[in-house]
Formats: C-alpha cells, sequence, structure tokens
C-alpha cells in the first residue's frame, strides 16, 4: 500500500503511561505529596513494629507527659547514639515532670516488647526503637491515660487512613456504576437514579452523618464501628460523583466508538463497564484523590464529637477529641498538635496529588509545558 | 428475488419529539445481492445513515423508532429479533463502519485489544487465539508491522490506519454483510481512493456484500453495481449503476446528473436543483420532490409509490413511463440542448 510512509510518519511514540510520567515529574508539589502520603501509609501499615508501645498501654506515673527531646550531647561529652533522660514528676497538680540528667536512657533499636503480629499474620516483639524498662520513650509525648502519643498516632492512621481508601472504594464502585447506568440508559431509569441523588444531597451531611450514626449502637466492637463509619461516609459521597459520572457517560455515549460497539453486538453492560467507564476514569482518579480527605475529616468529625471510633482505640479525630479543654489547649498542646498536624499534612498531601494527577491525566496537555 | 442476503421492505424510523415527528425514513426498500455493492445516495438528511442504523437496530430509542417495515436476512426478520439476538446478528453476520474514524476507536485500549474483543465474544476462542486473528486482520486491511500496531493505541494513528483498523474490527469475524457508512467522508482524497480499493478487494476476498452510504455519485460509479437514490426518506430510484446513470427515471436523480460539471464543458455557472428540501417534520402528503420538480403534474399531489420498471429498475415518479420512452425530459423541456 502507498500510504505507508505517511502513515508511519505520523505515529507518535509514546504510550499513555509514559506521557503521564513525564507530565508528573513537572509537578514537585504532587511529588512531595505522594511521597508524604507513602511514607505515612508504610508508617500505619508497620504501626505495631514501629510504636513502641501498644495503643493501650498505659504508664499510670506518667500523665501529660510532654515530648522528649532525643540528646546527643550529655554532661559526659558526646554520645554515638541518641538517649533520652529519665523523668520525675516534680509538680503533681501541674503534670511538671524533671528531666534527671544523671539518668540517661540510650535508644537502643530492634528491642523486644509486646508481642504482636505484623501486617496480622507474623508473630514477632521486636520494635523498632525504645529504651530500657522502667523508663519510657515518649517522643511525641503522653495522654490523659499515660499512653504513648507516638504510638497512638500510627495505630490511629491505619484507621484514619484507610477509611478514606475503603470509602471511596465503596462509594466510586456505587457513583461509577449508578451514574454509568444512569447516563447511558436514560429515560426512566436516569430519572429515579438522579432524583435519588437529590433527595441525598438535598440533606446536610454533617446532619445526615450524625443522624445514620445513631442507627448504629454505640458500644459495638471497634473493628464494627469501622465498618460503620466506612458505610455511613460511603453512603452520603457516592450521590455527587454519579451526578458527574453520568454526565460524562452522556457525552461519551455520543462517541461514535460506542456506536461501533453496538455494531459489533456487545452487551449494554459490557458497552458500559469496559467501554464508557474506562473513558471516565482520568476523571474519576483525580476525584478519587481529592475526595479522600473529605473522609479522613468525615471520620475525624465522628470520633470528635464522641460517636465514631470509641477509646480505647485510638484515631486521629478521638486523639484530637482529648485536646478540647482549654486546660488540655494551654499545657498540654501537644495532645492538639500531634493529631491535628497529621490530618493537616495528609489531606494538603492528597489535594497537592489531586492537583498533579489532574493536570498529568489532563488529555490536552500529553505534550508540551505546562500551561 | 428470493435469493438476495438482505431484503429490506417498506422501513419506516420516526424520531418522535414532544414538538414534532420527524420521518426520517419513510418507505424504503431494496435488496442486496450476494457479492454485491448496493450504494445508498442522497444528499444530507435524506435518511441514508438512518436506514443503515435501523437495520442493525441502532437507532436511539428514544426519541427513533423503527415504526414499520421488515429487514430480512436469511430468512428472518431482525426487526423482530429479541434484543440478544440481534445481538449475535451484529458484528457477527453484518457489521458496519462509520464516518468518523478518529472517534469510532475506543481512546483507552489498544487497536489489538478492540479487534480480539469482538472475537471472543462472538466465536469463543481464547484472548491469544483472538490476537493472533487482530494481527491476521491488521495484515489484511494492509497495516504495515501490524505485530506491532496490536500493542499500539488509536491515538498513535492516522486517520486512514484508524479507518483500516475500523474494517479489521469490523470484519474480524467475517460477517457476510458490511455496512459502510461514509467510509471516507472524513479523509482526505488519496487515503479514500485507497479505503475504497481495500473494501473492493475485501469483498472479492471474503465474498461479502457492501452496502456503501455515500453523497459521492463518482464513487458510487467507480464502486458500486446498484444504486438507491434517496431523497427525503424515501428511495426515489433504485436500480442497477449504469442505467441509473445514462438514462435516470426519476427527475431528482436526473437533476443530480444534471448539476454535475463536466470535463470539457464549458459553463459561466454550475446547474442547481431550485428550492429546498421539504421540512421533515412537514413531508408533503404527495411527491417530495413535487415542489422542486420541472416535470410536475396535478397527479404528483397524490402519494407516490415505488413504481417497478422494465429491467429490474424502480422509479417513484408518476411520470417514469414516459421519462423511458422519452415522452417528457426530466430536467426540464427546455434544458436538453
Amino acid at each position: 500500500m502507498t500510504d505507508v510512509a505517511i502513515d508511519l510518519d505520523l505515529a507518535p511514540p509514546d504510550s499513555p503511561w509514559r506521557v503521564f510520567r513525564r507530565q508528573m515529574r513537572r509537578s514537585p508539589l504532587a511529588i512531595a505529596g505522594g511521597v508524604v502520603l507513602a511514607v505515612f501509609y508504610l508508617l500505619a501499615l508497620f504501626a505495631p513494629f514501629v510504636a513502641p508501645y501498644t495503643q493501650e498501654e498505659m504508664d499510670r506515673d506518667r500523665y501529660f507527659h510532654p515530648p522528649q527531646g532525643l540528646h546527643w550531647f550529655g554532661p559526659d561529652g558526646v554520645h554515638l547514639r541518641p538517649f533520652v533522660y529519665d523523668t520525675t514528676l516534680a509538680d503533681a497538680g501541674a503534670f511538671h515532670y524533671a528531666e534527671d540528667s544523671a539518668a540517661i536512657r540510650p535508644v537502643r533499636f530492634f528491642v523486644r516488647g509486646g508481642a504482636y503480629e505484623l501486617l496480622g499474620f507474623i508473630p514477632m516483639d521486636r520494635h523498632l526503637f525504645g529504651v530500657d524498662a522502667p523508663a519510657r520513650i515518649y517522643l511525641l509525648g503522653s495522654d490523659s491515660f499515660g499512653r504513648d502519643v507516638f504510638s497512638r498516632l500510627l495505630f490511629g492512621g491505619q484507621i484514619s487512613l484507610t477509611v478514606g481508601l475503603v470509602g471511596i472504594l465503596i462509594s466510586f464502585t456505587l457513583g461509577l456504576l449508578l451514574g454509568g447506568v444512569s447516563g447511558y440508559l436514560g429515560g426512566f431509569t436516569d430519572t429515579t437514579i438522579m432524583r435519588g441523588t437529590e433527595l441525598l444531597l438535598s440533606i446536610p451531611s454533617l446532619y445526615l452523618i450524625v443522624a445514620m450514626r445513631n442507627v448504629i449502637p454505640i458500644d459495638l466492637p471497634s473493628q464494627q464501628v469501622y465498618l460503620g463509619i466506612v458505610a455511613i461516609l460511603a453512603f452520603i459521597g457516592w450521590a455527587s460523583l454519579a451526578r458527574v459520572i453520568r454526565g460524562l457517560v452522556l457525552t461519551i455515549r455520543k462517541s461514535e466508538f460506542v456506536t461501533a460497539a453496538e455494531a459489533l453486538g456487545y452487551s449494554r453492560t459490557r458497552i458500559i463497564t469496559r467501554h464508557i467507564l474506562p473513558n471516565t476514569m482520568s476523571y474519576v482518579i483525580v476525584a478519587a484523590t481529592l475526595s479522600i480527605p473529605s473522609y479522613i475529616l468525615g471520620e475525624v468529625v465522628l470520633s470528635f464529637i464522641g460517636v465514631g471510633v470509641q477509646e480505647p482505640s485510638a484515631s486521629w479525630g478521638n486523639m484530637l477529641n482529648q485536646a478540647r479543654s482549654i486546660r488540655a489547649l494551654t499545657s498540654f498542646p501537644w495532645l492538639l498538635y500531634v493529631p491535628g498536624t497529621a490530618i493537616f499534612l495528609t489531606v494538603m498531601a492528597f489535594n497537592f496529588l489531586g492537583d498533579g494527577l489532574r493536570d498529568a491525566l489532563d488529555p490536552r496537555r500529553t505534550s508540551g509545558g505546562r500551561a | 428475488m428470493s435469493e438476495s442476503l438482505l431484503r429490506v421492505e417498506h422501513l419506516q424510523a420516526y424520531f418522535i419529539t414532544d414538538t414534532a415527528t420527524i420521518r426520517a425514513v419513510d418507505d424504503v426498500s431494496f435488496e442486496l445481492n450476494p457479492g454485491e455493492t448496493l450504494a445508498i445516495v442522497g444528499e444530507s438528511g435524506s435518511g441514508k445513515s438512518v436506514t443503515a442504523m435501523s437495520i442493525l437496530r441502532l437507532v436511539a430509542q428514544p426519541p427513533g423508532r423503527i415504526v414499520g417495515g421488515s429487514v430480512w436476512f436469511r430468512g428472518r426478520n431482525l426487526l423482530a429479533l429479541s434484543d440478544s439476538e440481534m445481538r449475535a446478528v451484529r458484528g457477527r453476520e453484518i457489521s458496519m463502519i462509520f464516518q468518523e474514524p478518529m472517534t469510532s476507536l475506543n481512546p483507552v485500549f489498544t487497536c489489538g485489544d478492540q479487534i480480539a474483543e469482538a472475537v471472543v465474544l462472538h466465536e469463543r476462542l481464547s484472548k491469544k487465539a483472538a490476537l493472533a486473528r487482530a494481527v491476521d486482520m491488521l495484515t489484511l486491511v494492509g497495516i504495515p508491522a501490524p505485530e506491532q500496531r496490536v500493542l499500539e493505541y488509536p491515538h498513535q494513528l492516522s486517520g486512514g490506519m484508524r479507518q483500516r483498523v475500523m474494517i479489521a474490527m469490523a470484519l474480524a469475524c467475517r460477517p457476510s454483510i458490511l455496512i459502510a457508512d461514509e467510509p471516507t467522508t472524513a479523509l482526505d482524497v488519496t487515503i479514500q481512493a485507497q479505503i475504497l480499493e481495500l473494501i473492493d478487494r475485501l469483498k472479492a476476498e471474503l465474498g461479502m456484500a457492501v452496502v456503501l452510504i455515500t453523497h459521492d455519485l463518482g464513487i458510487v460509479a467507480e464502486h458500486a453495481d446498484r444504486v438507491a437514490v434517496m431523497y427525503a426518506g424515501q428511495v426515489v430510484e433504485y436500480g442497477d449503476v449504469a442505467s441509473a446513470f445514462r438514462a435516470p427515471v426519476h427527475p431528482y436523480t436526473a437533476g443530480l446528473q444534471a448539476s454535475l460539471p463536466r470535463l470539457g464543458m464549458h459553463q459561466d455557472r454550475l446547474r442547481v436543483i431550485p428550492g429546498n428540501v421539504p421540512n421533515p417534520a412537514h413531508f408533503p402528503t404527495g411527491c417530495r420532490f413535487g415542489s422542486r420538480c420541472p416535470i410536475r403534474i396535478d397527479a404528483c399531489g397524490a402519494p407516490q409509490p415505488l413504481n417497478a420498471l422494465e429491467g429490474d429498475r424502480w422509479s417513484r415518479c408518476g411520470r417514469a413511463g414516459e421519462i423511458v420512452t422519452g415522452a417528457v425530459n426530466p430536467v426540464g423541456v427546455e434544458s436538453r440542448a
């Protein structure tokens, strides 16, 4: 055939994946967000190993212990391994602790501690770091029960960070399917589904969350409460997505490749799931990244007002709950800063990553510089 | 004519909206014989695409609706099949390719995947065997380096290549009929000729019949065996291409012929058919070409059926007999110099 040469000239060599990576490299904030999230999720995954204590372990001698600094320089010179000073309660009324400069407690790595199962199935009793008993290490302080805030932050992250992932998994499945069916079939189906989403969207979401939370008994095991919270958040989250997906599907179904798929004898289910919905993926990935923070904040709100994850299980929301009083804010500010910073960093990281993904997946920017 | 492969009888497809009923296809009949190319020619809005879509029942419902007629294929009326029976016909027995190759392929899957999908679905082949078939099909449609092309995405191909991939997709299950809906309109002229030659070659190699929808009389003359001329939702003339071009038996076909510029002819202005196509929401009850017809008589106010003439030719003109004998000139008495 004579058009061979012309056709070969016109073919650009880039695969979609390579274009995506090139675009991502242009956005340092998105990469930073991705790195922060990767670190947070890894810490949460390996929480029992990284945390020196469990989330429930109380130290009745050290309530409201402030964060301890790591030292290399002691009165006797430079130390090769970092150490903390042992502390004693100096003023029981103000929870003021005095450092004992003679009692140097070097930080030891891979120490034996409480037994746990890593990733749920590897039995272990080693922890990343610790100090020799009876001294304790409080990198981020302790709370009103003498529990290590650092350990609770890691274990709380297991809940707070996954609530978003599991939540969008459920709500996006619902939203994609209902939005896809609604947009593709149109007519009565469309009307029914869309009026349903409007009903859901017309109720203020916080009110709806709290109202639905009341349906679930308050004293369930924390695992079930967790699932309940995820289900509630997902139930509220799918509606707005379904509306957007319906709009996208309405545009895509007019494309000739959908008619071509129909002309090849494909079923409706196949056309919706295999041909139309994959074309919404670049939007869905971005929307998912940007909506995870709202799930994290939803769990925080529920736990903060006391109907979410129950003590003694930790979540970033019920850790914030401890910092409600004026006394906590003035005397024990780490109870606010620690979970607050974690939430802030996570939400920001997701937003930066989402913005970066939006730019990288935008088909109008597959080549050329950043606009 | 019982040996015909596809027989469309009095097909009617309307678009029904709140404000109007558009009679896009209104009494269309034609036959397609094995190994034959039938051209459906007509201007924009004459109903040729809707006719093609109606054969495969692809008209969007609502607002479209096939309100009457029948489409006979291998002894079955396609319009009476269930949805799942119809799906087994689409792509396997009758395939269709479209006008716009730039958007006819799904942008998120590779060409190979898209060709293989139809094969896996209709012939229950393994994915691996289907991908091998995809490579064969790309070779068949003249795409170089097919092993590499199956792994590429549509945006990596030019328009002509995409139309070839579309043809490969449509023919992957060896259908007996290919409906080509203006397959070359969006391509430039050199690629047009190649695609049409490709369709002709595949028609001969695979022994299929082709319904070629076009508005280009030149394409009809070169590539079709028979032609159905459509005007305002109806077939106005139907017969073999040579006769229809040499001696048209409907004033619309004759007018189209007369409006073509000819090489070596000195003309200040191109000849046109006066007037406009009637509004499809308000077609006249009588002959739809009547308001523009140079040989209109009072009898043309009554509905015009498609009449059989000698030599398997058909015309929707009440005066076709007079046109055949030369008693009237279908482009107007004064115009034949």
